[in-house]
């Protein structure tokens, strides 16, 4: 009894957090329609802050308010920086991409200042105290103690201020807003520094409890936003509630289960609650099935026949050859020409291996977010699939290598028709939360489950690759296979693209209801679309297990995501080509960070890695929409200088026209 | 239709049965009642004119219908099966075709591009097909191109085929839909207010090609303000007031309904 007492009531402390996190998730989605992928970042940085005013000596409360300003004039940076200038024109996902970069850059920042290894703090007040049969830390008071003056303070603001009561209006209808001559872009500012000072605060006030590291972020902003979205994104009660819950979740199951896995327990929650909206929402199972009950005594044919002639033979069947073809074509030149100056076996020849690798998950990773309009964060949670099958049938079964390769894709194929059918129903961005907790989850698993995959320091020993007797041992041999892999997902993808699937999937991201009502399923073709990619990222990570030989967690983490998210976007969303082109370009420079600009010190590049995987993304998402695949398209690049100077001439007018509202896009399944 | 007017087994049935029959359709949004119970047939052969004020919830009416919205209340069959639960895109794949009061237009696409999207039901080649770009998916192509041009023929808008459909006047735009409407090759066709922004001749045209339609055996659901296209086409008329049913009937039952003439004419008036 006294067990759970303490798992509960520590566990509230951490849920101190996730609820604020979500506060400041809700606060921000309802003022300015952005879901800030930085939020858990701000915490972060606001804890960091907290250790470098204390290690100065200054006194505590000096060193909480300093994080809080710090980190809610972060907060205004980026709302000034990637949110005001371009509300108009870049749509739900490029705000959110952009968030997703500039957390980025918060952490390859922090990664450069304040280093790797994780910081504490002792307790703001030396001592333990008794409650309810549990013992806890003199820290709790500080960390309950701020909680319930922020909540006090968040709703006094929005109850008897006048800023406060406009945020609202903002958030209930802001075309009325505007009306009634509220300044949106002043309440979009104020949302995002009030949700930074809040984050600021306690990410000042946990560090003597959970320490503070470069990537603590990451954690801490996907259970605030999966608190958030438990709480349909509108209530900032309900979000506080459900932050709550899930620490105490989360310190109950690491109690009774196991530590190790109690992020993967609060992950798991989402997707219990996934699957029961998936269930019970208006447009979901067990409607359908109602539905399909009333219908069911007369099936529809499973295909439509057409009652005219075919009259197709009159048409020609021409595959029109269109320009910003130059720009693939010259990135796979340069991929084809590496073996021929790159030594068979040197460093080189490997990372091109590892970046025709990546063209390949970056390939299906552009089908979703370019065609099905799917923000997906768990690319990488099928490239480790593919590595793990490959690395556990070949060392541990002794698998033939191809079957372990297939196997591999099949294993992610089913994994992401699972994920899929559990999220692309809804709108939204339950994909992106749901892929990348699965694959934070895959994470934490293989890391634990050391009988079955070495834990952390993997599985070594995997075979060369052998292809139909064709031995692929030799790293070039290896590199073409490679290639030959990468040329048969481009042209998959590029028949998915220019076929009806490709054109209805366009017709579904413009206008949903329109494409629904010629008979399109939205549903059905995203799915497909999913699986496809699922199964070249699962491709791809089977083949990086033959390259490296070993299958290490460390191969296949969140930064694989966040490189594959930056190809898709700097090669250009809307081109097959585009994870392409973003590997050959942004993987090339990386390389050459890596080995040239940081005097080939391995590991020590990361924080620039980091930086610039967050700039580009913020930058080519907000001003080169397009990406380099329509570099030479005349109107591409002095379109976005010409935005640019459209920008400054029209700021007089008034801000932000067009914001939409958290409520309109996560909300109306149908 | 009641029991009573149904016909006894053996006897064979009247030549134009329904083929969509809505029976007590009510919609709320929140408190408000948009359509309160509204019960329309449509037969083959015959143009329906739903008309009413603006907010009657005609709109609403064809949204019910066409399964984009879930009615409250009541029941609709296309060919006796309920469809009132499904989604638009299996009620659009059993038959009914509708347009919006807003013409859908896609960025990027051409005439041809659009109206080939109804097409898309038509396609034979599986996904894996798709994916290998098969013989037959190419075939697929070329069938949809042809009969997509062949309903832009029959529109007057075959020569914009390769226009892209923003950059035309609404007018053709509304050509599109309908177009685009008819290449689904539907039962139902389902019209809100396709004559708006039409010009003169492009009204005479529209109303000529919708008689066309229903002399072909489609029903045909018309929203239209325009009285005189009403009047002129019409072989029943339905008129909708705050939501509710106000009448029914022939269009000149319905101009001398003195109700009718209260509630909507009277309004026009004012
Ligand atoms: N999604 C919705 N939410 C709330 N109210 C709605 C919604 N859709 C329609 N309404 C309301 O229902 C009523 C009927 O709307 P509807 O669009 O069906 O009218 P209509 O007869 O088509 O009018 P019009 O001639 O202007 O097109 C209106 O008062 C409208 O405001
Ligand atoms: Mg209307």
């Amino acid at each position: 009894m006294s067990d759970l007492a303490q798992y509960v009531l520590s566990g509230l402390s951490a849920g101190c957090v996730f609820a604020l996190v979500a506060l400041g998730f809700v606060i921000v989605a309802n003022v300015t329609g952005v879901y800030n992928f930085a939020q858990g970042d701000y915490v972060m940085v606001g804890g960091m802050i907290m250790v470098a005013t204390q290690t100065a000596g200054w006194p505590l409360l000096v060193g909480v308010l300093t994080s809080a300003v710090a980190v809610a004039l972060v907060a205004l940076a980026q709302e000034r920086l990637t949110v005001a200038p371009v509300r108009r024109r870049v749509g739900m996902l490029g705000l959110v991409i952009a968030s997703l970069g500039f957390g980025i850059v918060l952490r390859g920042l922090a990664l450069l200042i304040w280093d790797k290894d994780p910081l504490s703090l002792p307790s703001f007040h030396d001592g333990t105290f008794g409650l309810l049969g549990a013992r806890l830390d003199d820290q709790t008071w500080f960390i309950w103690g701020t909680t319930v003056v922020v909540l006090i303070g968040v709703v006094g603001l929005f109850r008897f201020t006048i800023t406060g009561k406009a945020m609202r209006a903002c958030a209930s209808n802001p075309t009325a807003a505007r009306l009634l001559g509220i300044r949106t872009g002043r309440m979009s500012m104020s949302a995002f520094v009030l949700a930074g000072a809040i984050s600021g605060t306690l990410g000042a006030m946990i560090v003597p409890v959970s320490g503070v590291s470069w990537d603590s972020g990451i954690t801490v902003g996907l259970i605030g936003f999966i608190a958030a979205a438990l709480a349909g994104f509108e209530h900032p009660g309900r979000a506080v509630l459900a932050g709550l819950g899930l620490g105490v979740v989360q310190s109950v199951g690491a109690g009774v289960i196991s530590s190790e896995y109690r992020d993967a327990i609060v992950y798991m929650t989402l997707i219990v609650y996934l699957l029961g909206r998936d269930l019970f929402d208006a447009d979901g199972m067990i409607r359908r099935i109602v539905a399909a009950r009333a219908t069911s005594r007369t099936k529809r044919p499973r295909r439509a026949v057409s009652r005219v002639p075919d009259a197709g033979d009159a048409v020609p069947d021409g595959p029109r050859f269109a320009w910003p073809m130059l720009v693939p074509v010259v990135a796979l030149l340069l991929l084809a020409l590496a073996p021929f100056f790159l030594e068979s076996g040197s460093q080189e020849l490997s990372s091109a291996t590892f970046v025709v690798l990546a063209a390949i998950a970056a390939t299906g990773l552009g089908l979703v977010m370019g065609l099905a309009g799917q923000f997906s964060l768990g690319q990488a949670a099928f490239v480790l699939v593919g590595g793990y099958t490959v690395a556990i049938l070949t060392t541990k079964h002794g698998w033939d290598p191809t079957a372990a390769l297939l196997a591999g894709v099949v294993l992610s194929v089913i994994g992401g028709g699972l994920i899929g059918a559990m999220t692309l129903r809804l709108q939204g961005f339950n994909l992106a939360i749901a892929t990348l907790a699965i694959h934070l989850s895959l994470l934490v698993v293989v890391s634990q489950a050391t009988s079955l995959t070495g834990g952390a320091l993997g599985i070594i020993g995997i075979p060369t690759l052998t292809v139909l007797g064709l031995d692929l041992a030799d790293p070039s041999d290896f590199y073409w296979a490679a290639m030959v892999v990468l040329v048969a997902c481009l042209w998959v993808a590029r028949n998915i693209s220019g076929s009806r699937v490709g054109q209805a999937l366009r017709a579904v991201g413009q206008d949903e209801d329109g494409a629904r009502s010629m008979g399109i399923n939205p549903f059905r073709l995203k799915l497909v679309v999913f699986v496809v990619s699922a199964g070249m990222a699962g491709l791809a990570g089977g083949l990086w297990a033959f390259t490296l030989q070993f299958a290490a967690p460390a191969n296949w983490d969140f930064t694989l995501t966040i490189s594959l998210v930056t190809y898709v976007i700097v090669g250009g969303i809307g081109s097959v080509y585009g994870g392409l082109i973003g590997a050959v370009v942004v993987g090339g420079l990386e390389y050459w960070i890596r080995y040239h600009a940081t005097s080939g010190l391995e590991g020590a590049s990361l924080q620039w890695e980091l930086i610039m995987y967050g700039l580009l993304l913020v930058v080519f998402v907000l001003f080169f929409k397009d990406g380099l695949a329509r570099a030479f398209k005349a109107d591409s690049v002095t379109g976005g200088l010409d935005r640019l100077r459209r920008r400054r001439t029209s700021a007089s007018g008034p801000p932000g026209a067009d914001i939409p509202t958290a409520a309109g896009t996560s909300g109306a399944a149908r | 239709m009641s029991a009573v007017e149904q016909v006894a087994p053996g006897t064979p049935a009247p030549p134009a049965a329904p083929v969509l029959r809505a029976e007590g359709l009510r919609r709320t949004f929140g408190t408000f009642v948009a359509v309160d119970d509204v019960s329309i047939e449509l037969r083959p052969g015959r143009v329906t004119a739903l008309i009413g004020p603006n907010g009657a919830g005609k709109s609403t009416v064809i949204n019910l219908l066409a399964g984009t919205l879930i009615p409250t209340a009541g029941q609709v069959r296309i060919a006796d099966v309920r469809v009132e639960g499904l989604r638009a895109e299996e009620v659009a794949l059993r038959g009914l075709a509708r347009t919006f009061q807003t013409p859908k237009l896609y960025e990027g696409m051409t005439v041809l591009d659009m109206v080939m999207l109804a097409r898309d039901r038509f396609g034979r080649a599986s996904f894996l097909e798709i994916a290998l770009r098969t013989p037959r998916t190419r075939r697929d192509r070329r069938a949809s191109h042809a009969a997509a041009m062949a309903h832009l023929e029959r529109v007057g808008l075959a020569h914009q085929a390769d226009r892209l459909a923003t950059s035309l006047p609404v007018g053709s735009q509304r050509l599109v839909d309908v177009a685009r409407a008819l290449a689904s090759e539907p039962d139902v066709l389902l019209l809100d207010e396709p004559a708006a922004g039409l010009d003169h001749t492009e009204t005479h045209d529209l109303t000529a090609l919708i008689r066309e339609i229903a002399a072909e055996g489609l029903a045909v659901l018309l929203v239209e303000h325009d009285m005189r296209m009403v009047m002129s086409i019409a072989d029943d008329v339905v008129v909708l007031d705050r939501g509710r049913l106000l009448a029914a009937g022939t269009p000149k039952e319905v101009a001398a309904d003195p109700a009718v003439i209260e509630a909507y004419l009277g309004t026009v008036a004012a």
